[in-house]
């Protein structure tokens, strides 16, 4: 007898216990109610061989080997701050050691429900830390800076809703920082301690709320763990969703809130109240941390409202009952009524906030289909320099791949899931990624695409898991068809890396690169923004650039002066050769007591495409660094004190002409 | 419900720690700070303070992010059945909200988000929970909920913990401690190329009229030997020759200026020079003054009266915001 066929006999057995010939597959067949028999006469079947299993599975050894792909990032952080070629090729092979071996796991059928979880919550916190090891010893990040602000605000004076000039609808909505300065004032922990631990804890929510819903949604531990995974290829995922800002806790908020809704949509009568109030206080919460979330969940209840109208209309659940039953509506309409209540309470900031992107988007994709305006230039930043060639591959592949796998998500959701009218809203929802994918071709639309990317993939991820699940299902499993889910699933997970993280100098520390965000961020600007705070005092009126705005306005505690929160554009101060009548009105009008300069302009082009505002001279085409003369005329102009000079920073005290 | 009672009573007893904690920790703090000041017993508070905290973030964290929501569950969501999964997600969550509930709350009140007022707010939060727990635990003692039939799941994580299993654990630790020693190390290694501060700044208020101040910090990362010029409209008034600096170190002086009408305008530039470079101009700061009375002369030579050297500061932690040390 061959040893494949002794090998096979054994589990082909196994499989006959665990998989009856041809069950429904891993999600609702053709109602709830034969699902749950099926799953109820499998999991009776399962019990039977369950004491031969580890209920920890493989998750101690996946364990070790996401704590070695963590090393390797951390090193790959290492070697980009002295600038070693190897930084790049390390950092990858660390992200691939640590979502590869996991995927591979998830994508298995026979995976105890706590194994799953725990290697959920495991890679996500690990992704995480991928973040953290980056700036392990302060805020890095543009919107850190912009969120630290207001937590600073409500240390120092005990109370919210400060005016923040950095973003200055942060302070309207300070769930995160009201929960990060509570945990720094009760533990001692300092902000950044304290946002850490926070973010990090919003993550773990995250992790959690995303498999209990889906798991909810599904009734599939498969489905759920996939759909869980697949949501970490998400752009955001890696840095945005792991930064100290609001949305990085509002999103798991929400994200329960959903799973409260569904729970209350499939409680019993009795238990019903319990589950209403925690949707109110949720959506409360999720209201007062981010505006955007709370719009897009409420988008969200909605769209599951009508679907749940139109099926109830046509009569297609009475063979079911279940979402004849549910009342996403309940969740809608209290979610309206919040917003409402909150922005008439904070003020209507956040329409003339969202409003100009998303029209500015809008104009552009209609001019690029007209034919009118051209398309941005995808893969290049601002100094000219291209992403290599398999960067641009892999990115534009994991595009092609999720939309590939929701045209097959989407045919097993249609086969399978048809009943269940909260899997049709997300895959409803869902057909809108690939409509975002086209406002990335405009200028201004990169920011419109990215920023709900959390919530369609709320929905993608489903369809996606749905889809994956099914592919893998228990009888056709094949380690080389989930070893190539798993591969798949690996270059979504790298390519939205990529196309989340932006160029490479913004995936890794390094050295000082001007207007680069982060890899702007130098000693001499951190040292120049404190000695701001210690010499000036704070809440002085600064005119800089844009990444030293972050620092004086969070280390000094200064207000910077920019296009969002005053009259004038200050970018024109710093371009010409001479001190004109009209920078003397800039300064004046926008009551400019200092100017913060940053020398280092003078030879380096930005990154980030400019330097101070995004409508400033040959902002987006800079083919030449500021002349220094530009930069430092201000040591000839009268009555203009140079008062710091650290070689890379100088500041000139404007007080004389702004009247402030 | 016997069991209510006492977990009430096991989480009324931490949430009343963590509080305590929090108080005395910051009363030590300010106890610290004090005795600076009186010049006596800085040591014995300093060293208390530091002993306390650590168990003051593993007491208080819980009361922020755990404590409230999970009796919040309990009470709101009572016998369920939920699984660790679900209880955990659900009790982070609430206490999460609760938080925020409570800051928009404490924001109405005089005493705003401080330390105090959040441990009595989340104290009394977790105490009236677990008071509820308590009494509703007595009333519906008579009629236990049966526990739901035990999961697979949870009958093989009651198996034994197998040794290799714990072995690998470990090692991931290592290995996770190992990665996150790397980032710290190379974060904090990253100082880039040293540099050197200069300032200056007119007097503060009007008893120092006719002076200016002028500061040097250095950053370059080891000792640095400077000289500083002072020149009023270009005419050489003052300089400092060959002092050095240590690194991470102020030097500050106040210079008083020659006299001049009353009203006219004048620009003030002091140069700073490296010792190793000494007629290449490294940094320069100017400020324009106007005269407003008549100033105290000038010493001729020797040291400058009106220098005042100051102490010298620590430079601030990267987080905090900066004090006004050396200002």
């Amino acid at each position: 007898m061959r040893i494949d066929v002794l090998v096979a006999q054994p589990t082909q057995r196994l499989l006959a216990v665990v998989a009856p010939p041809r069950p429904a597959g891993p999600v609702m067949g053709g109602g709830a109610a034969d699902w749950l028999a099926v799953t109820a006469e499998r999991n009776a079947q399962r019990a039977a061989v369950a004491p031969r299993r580890d209920a920890w599975g493989w998750l101690p050894l996946l364990a070790l080997t996401m704590a070695s792909g963590l090393l390797l990032t951390a090193l790959a952080d290492k070697g980009g701050r002295d600038a070693a070629t190897w930084a790049d090729p390390v950092f990858w092979a660390g992200i691939c050691l640590l979502f590869f071996p996991p995927a591979l796991r998830l994508t298995l059928p026979f995976v105890a429900r706590g194994e799953r979880i725990g290697l959920l919550v495991t890679l996500g916190m690990a992704v995480y830390l991928v973040k953290v090891f980056e700036h392990p010893t302060s805020f890095a990040l543009f919107d850190e800076f912009q969120h630290w602000r207001t937590a600073q605000d409500i240390v120092a004076t005990g109370h919210l809703f400060s005016a923040n000039p950095l973003l200055p609808i942060s302070p309207n909505y300070p769930g995160m920082e009201i929960v990060t300065t509570a945990l720094s004032s009760l533990t001692g922990l300092p902000l950044f301690g304290a946002g850490v631990a926070v973010v990090g804890m919003a993550r773990l929510l995250l992790m959690l709320a995303l498999y209990l819903l889906y798991e909810q949604i599904s009734h599939s531990q498969r489905v759920a763990g996939l759909a869980t995974l697949v949501f970490m290829a998400n752009p955001l995922f890696l840095f945005f969703d792991a930064q100290f800002a609001y949305e990085s806790l509002a999103m798991p908020l929400a994200v329960i809130v959903f799973y409260c809704v569904t729970r209350y949509s499939d409680a019993p009568k009795r238990h019903r109240a319990g589950w209403i109030a925690a949707v109110g206080i949720g959506l409360v919460a999720v209201v007062v941390t981010h505006h955007l979330t709370s719009l897009m969940l409420i988008v969200l209840l909605a769209l599951w409202t009508t679907v749940v109208v139109i099926r109830n209309r046509r009569g297609g659940n009475k063979g079911s009952g279940r979402d004849a039953r549910a009342y996403p509506i309940v969740g809608a309409l209290l979610g309206i009524g919040i917003v409402v209540a909150w922005v008439l309470y904070v003020g209507d900031a956040v329409v003339a906030y969202l409003s100009p992107s998303i029209v500015n988007a809008v104009q552009g994709l209609a001019g690029i289909l007209a034919g009118s305006s051209a398309p941005r230039q995808l893969f290049q930043d601002g100094t000219g320099t291209t992403a290599p060639i398999w960067e641009r591959i892999v990115s534009f592949g994991a595009v092609g791949l999720i939309v590939a796998g929701l045209l097959y998500g989407w045919s097993c959701l249609w086969r399978h899931h048809r009943s269940n009218t909260t899997a049709l809203a997300l895959g409803i929802a869902a057909l809108a990624y690939p409509v975002s994918q086209m406002f990335r071709l405009t200028a201004n639309g990169s920011e419109v695409a990215s920023r709900p990317m959390d919530f369609l993939f709320l929905a993608v991820a489903f369809v996606l898991g749905v889809g994956g699940a099914w592919l893998t299902s228990p009888d056709t499993v094949r380690w080389r068809r989930s070893g190539a889910l798993a591969s798949v699933l690996t270059v979504a997970f790298v390519g939205g890396i990529i196309a989340g993280a932006g160029p490479m100098w913004e995936r890794l520390p390094g050295p000082y690169l001007a207007s680069s965000d982060q890899r702007s961020i130098s000693p001499q600007g951190i040292a120049a923004a404190t000695w701001t705070y210690s010499a000036l005092g704070p809440g002085q009126r600064f005119a800089t650039d844009h990444v030293d705005q972050w620092l004086v306005g969070s280390y000094g505690g200064q207000m910077p002066v920019n296009v969002a929160n005053s009259p004038v554009d200050e970018s024109y101060l710093f371009f010409d050769n001479t001190f004109s009548s009209d920078d003397e009105s800039i300064v004046s009008r926008g009551h400019i007591h200092y100017l913060l300069v940053d020398t280092r302009f003078s030879t380096d082009l930005p990154g980030i495409g400019y330097y101070y505002e995004t409508y400033e001279p040959n902002a987006f085409h800079h083919t030449q660094p500021i002349p220094l003369t530009a930069l430092t005329k201000f040591d000839n102009v009268q009555n203009v004190s140079r008062v710091f000079d650290n070689g890379a920073i100088v500041i000139y005290d404007t007080g004389a002409y702004s009247n402030g | 419900m016997a069991n209510d009672s006492r977990e009430a009573a096991l989480l009324a007893a931490g949430s009343i720690t963590a509080v305590v904690l929090t108080l005395w920790s910051d009363a030590l703090a300010s106890l610290a700070a004090t005795s600076v000041r009186l010049d006596f017993g800085w040591e014995i508070a300093g060293a208390l303070t530091g002993s306390m905290a650590v168990l003051r973030v593993a007491a208080a964290t819980p009361l922020v992010l755990l404590l409230p929501g999970y009796l919040l569950v309990r009470l709101l969501l009572p016998g369920k059945g939920f699984s660790f999964a679900t209880r955990l997600m659900l009790s982070l969550g609430a206490s999460v909200v609760l938080t925020i509930f409570g800051g928009l709350l404490l924001n109405l009140t005089p005493f705003g988000l401080r330390a105090g007022s959040w441990a009595a707010l989340l104290g009394l939060v977790c105490l009236a929970g677990c008071a509820t727990l308590a009494v509703r635990g007595r009333r519906h003692a008579a009629t236990p909920i049966a526990e739901p039939p035990m999961s697979r799941d949870a009958k093989a994580s009651r198996a034994p913990f197998p040794l290799r299993h714990a072995a690998l654990l470990a090692l991931a630790a290592v290995v996770l401690v190992a990665a996150g020693g790397v980032a710290v190390a190379s974060a904090t290694g990253d100082a880039g190329a040293g540099f050197t501060q200069l300032w200056i700044l007119p007097p503060n208020g009007s008893a120092g009229q006719g002076r200016v101040r002028l500061g040097v910090e250095n950053d370059e990362g080891t000792a640095m030997e400077y000289s500083l010029a002072l020149s009023v409209d270009g005419v050489p008034v003052r300089q400092w020759t060959n002092f050095v600096i240590a690194p991470g170190q102020t030097w500050q002086a106040n210079a008083a200026l020659p006299n001049e009408p009353f009203g006219s305008s004048q620009q003030v530039q002091a140069i700073l020079y490296r010792a190793d470079a000494p007629t290449q101009a490294y940094r320069h700061v100017s400020l324009w003054v106007t005269m407003p009375q008549p100033a105290p002369p000038l010493s001729p030579a020797g040291p400058a009266a009106g220098t005042a050297p100051i102490a010298p500061c620590p430079a601030p932690a990267r987080w905090a915001r900066p004090d006004s040390c050396g200002q």
